[in-house]
């Protein structure tokens, strides 16, 4: 009777729009459309970044300033480092100036031991462990004072001590060197070449940079560790030096002649196992190719001026500490490293200028009183914060969009229920009517996306940005693009199309005479046994 | 060759007990001529009609045309059953009101996948008896030049079978007789089925009618004295 070709003819109402054009729901549709414009950019401008990659947003953005301000210190490395450090319970994104890739905790940005290695294979970038512990700060070498470890004092009396020990806790404490570990493979990708002794094999051996060295070789060595305890600060997991005046006051310094007259001494050093404070003993000494003013000045944030340990215990702390973390993302999160290294040292060359550094702080961010941390990765975890808080009142205002939506559709087709029916009664298939109102749903999504795209664009350029810069030192570029307007695009097309799906499948499901009378059939009662 | 066979409909109102407006009716037809259902307000006539035309679902039997039942159809089938088959003529004449008269006519040839192309629209006008200089709405007609243009849209598509409810209901006797003139001329070359309360235009227009009460048929001229012309199945 009916050919399934005769079936194909069934086309589109090129009249649909005036079939559907009513100056009734005006101010709804206007509602609607605002409000689903809202729901569309407060979502987009919520998770465009995390669809962009948020660790590549976070990193790009600290790590193109960072690299900015970074070239000519990175420069001066023969290799090159990034360094991922978190700080107690603020995890902070640094970029260390050297050139080596190196592993520690960075709050949500964890990598396992295996992750690590599937990195560095695929970056060619060597790999080496920065120390953590579990209040997440560096292993720190037991040094006092502020620029030379304390081991490295040169102490000729006890009033000498004594008054650097009151300066020290003054100081809130002690300072020192950060360490690395890593295996001879490690080091010697990075360059380092050993200029005495070996390189660490366990736990309670280190070897030192030519910094340290030159160090000792200026003032002497000093074994403190008989003579002094400590008193520790738990806020900081730091500990301060007090002198045993009951021990021996008189502490020999032992001239430094040559890197083997190291070998074989012994360094303070803080271990999470206890007790705490242990010694560990001095195996080699190390040419780090580093700038050994600049390591002094700064033990801690000069990476090639640092303390190495062995592989094992850097690969124990990151078991520990170091949950699985999207393979893809960490990896991509270390090219970027390379490249914008890479890009720093470049720009460097280019501009022929000098760069400060360290990085200035801003003082929301963080608890520490050091102020030459820069608390990205906290600002990330505001962010973070910031994205799921967006997110949600996106969701909410989404909900109410949609109903609002289902509403005025709902409206809408029972306005033009009757022609609807009357089209059925010609011969109109569920089809026709569907694209007959998928140009209305059409409409509406256009309509929302291009509100929506201005909202956020507003939204965008009028305080998100300025806000992100100001909060961030322009250290965060928030983004604006193309992901967030294929969201604002998804988004307005998913609203219009889920606001309509109830009303249409109820138009669909009564029968012709129902569309047309108004009739709405009631449902057969099921007997009762 | 049209059928019904056992066509029943139960309406099942909110907070009512449920209605049965149509009782296990069972009819044949013939290809051509005019038929008259005939019945006072609530036998079920139009509740006959609309399950024939595919307009309602019945909650029993069925309709065959050339041996094809309608429980074997798919809704696609039914909707172009609707589309190819059949046409429907209301009462209220139903024309979209946002369109010209014209435009109330392509949309019958679009719907069927063909162009509304001027001439043919313009030709089933005049075969309605209806001219006009330019596009007309609904809104500026009669109700007999409306439902004469009910009548274009449907018959465009030519349909093997014109159902026509109430057509004159809401006309004067004189529009009346000029409208049911005109389907009994369609009717020599289809089958026309009508639904009417009004016995005189029944027997001076069937060909054959159908009586109706409490949602059955209860006499069938054919087995009566012929009323007219009578059509053989």
């Amino acid at each position: 009777m009916m050919s399934h070709d005769d079936r194909k003819n069934d086309r589109k109402i090129g009249l649909a729009f005036r079939l559907l054009a009513s100056k009734k729901r005006i101010v709804t549709t206007l509602v609607t459309i605002f409000i689903s414009a809202l729901a569309c950019a407060l979502f987009a401008l919520a998770w465009s970044g995390w669809c962009y990659d948020y660790c590549d947003l976070a990193t790009r953005g600290y790590l193109h300033y960072a690299a900015s301000k970074t070239g000519s210190y990175a420069a001066d490395e023969p290799y090159p480092y990034f360094s991922l450090d978190t700080a107690g319970e603020y995890p902070y994104l640094c970029l260390s100036p050297s050139g080596t890739i190196s592993n520690s905790i960075v709050n949500r940005h964890r990598f396992s031991f295996e992750q690590m290695r599937a990195i560095e294979e695929d970056t060619q970038i060597p790999f080496v462990r920065e120390m953590v512990n579990t209040e997440g700060v560096s292993y720190w070498g037991c040094y006092a004072g502020a620029t030379l470890p304390n081991s490295l004092s040169t102490v000729p009396n006890a009033d000498a001590v004594h008054d650097l020990l009151t300066a020290w806790r003054l100081t809130n404490g002690t300072a020192g060197s950060l360490e690395l570990a890593g295996s001879e493979e490690d080091y010697s990708a990075m360059g380092f070449t050993l200029l005495a002794g070996r390189y660490p094999r366990s736990r309670y051996e280190v070897a030192l940079s030519e910094a340290h060295y030159e160090a000792f070789a200026a003032q002497g060595y000093i074994d403190v560790s008989a003579r002094f305890t400590t008193e520790i600060d738990d806020d900081f997991g730091t500990y301060n030096l007090k002198y045993d005046v009951a021990r021996q006051p008189d502490v020999p310094v032992q001239p430094i002649g040559q890197y083997e007259d190291l070998l074989g001494k012994t360094l303070m050093g803080w271990s999470d196992e206890l007790p705490h404070l242990r010694t560990f003993t001095i195996v080699g000494v190390v040419d780090t190719h580093c700038n050994v003013r600049r390591a002094q000045d700064d033990w801690e944030n000069y990476p090639a001026g640092r303390i190495l340990r062995a592989e094992e215990t850097g690969i124990e702390v990151c078991r520990a500490f170091c949950p699985r973390l999207d393979e893809g993302r960490a990896s991509r999160l270390f090219k970027l490293c390379d490249a914008y290294q890479k890009e720093a040292l470049e720009a460097e060359r280019l501009s022929g200028e000098s760069i400060d550094y360290p990085l200035p702080l801003r003082g929301d961010f963080f608890d520490f009183s050091r102020p030459e941390w820069v608390y990205v990765d906290t600002s990330a975890n505001v962010i973070y914060s910031c994205t799921l808080s967006v997110g949600a009142l996106s969701a909410a205002v989404g909900f109410v969009a949609l109903l609002l939506g289902g509403f005025r559709t709902e409206r809408m087709v029972e306005d033009r229920e009757k022609e609807f029916g009357i089209l059925r009664s010609m011969g109109a298939s569920d089809g026709t009517i569907f694209k007959i109102l998928l140009a209305d749903i059409a409409a509406m999504a256009c309509a929302i996306f291009l509100v929506a795209l201005a909202a956020s664009l507003g939204m965008y350029y009028a305080w998100i940005r300025p806000w992100g810069y100001s909060a961030f030192m322009d250290a965060y570029e928030l983004v604006y693009n193309g992901w967030t307007v294929l969201i604002l695009f998804g988004g307005s097309a998913v609203l219009a199309m889920l606001a309509a799906v109830f009303p249409v499948c109820r138009l669909l499901r009564r029968s012709v005479m129902e569309n047309i009378v108004g009739r709405r059939e009631g449902k057969k009662k099921k007997k009762r046994k | 060759m049209f059928e019904i066979r056992n066509l029943g409909k139960i309406y099942y109102p909110s907070g009512a007990s449920p209605v049965e407006a149509l009782k296990g009716v069972s009819v044949k037809f013939g290809d051509k001529g005019m038929i008259f259902i005939l019945g006072k307000s609530g036998c079920g006539k139009s509740t006959l009609l609309h399950l024939m035309g595919g307009l309602d679902r019945p909650t029993s039997g069925e309709f065959l045309l050339d041996g094809v039942s309608s429980k074997d159809f798919s809704k696609r089938d039914l909707d172009d059953y609707r589309n190819r088959c059949v046409g429907f003529v209301f009462q209220e004449y139903n024309l979209l009101p946002e369109f010209t008269v014209q435009e109330n006519i392509g949309i019958a040839l679009q719907l069927q996948g063909k162009r509304a192309e001027r001439e043919k629209i313009d030709a089933m006008l005049a075969a309605v008896g209806l001219s006009f200089d330019g596009p007309r709405y609904p809104n500026e007609l009669s109700g007999g030049q409306r439902q004469r243009v009910a009548i274009a849209r449907a018959l465009i598509k030519e349909p093997r079978i014109l159902f026509a409810d109430e057509p004159t209901g809401a006309l004067d006797s004189k529009t009346g007789n000029e409208i049911l003139t005109l389907l009994k001329e369609i009717s020599a070359e289809r089958l026309v089925v009508v639904v009417s309360h009004d016995e005189e235009f029944a027997r001076r227009f069937g060909d054959r009618v159908l009586g109706m009460r409490d949602g059955s048929i209860i006499s069938d001229s054919l087995d009566e004295e012929p009323l007219g012309e009578r059509v053989e199945d």
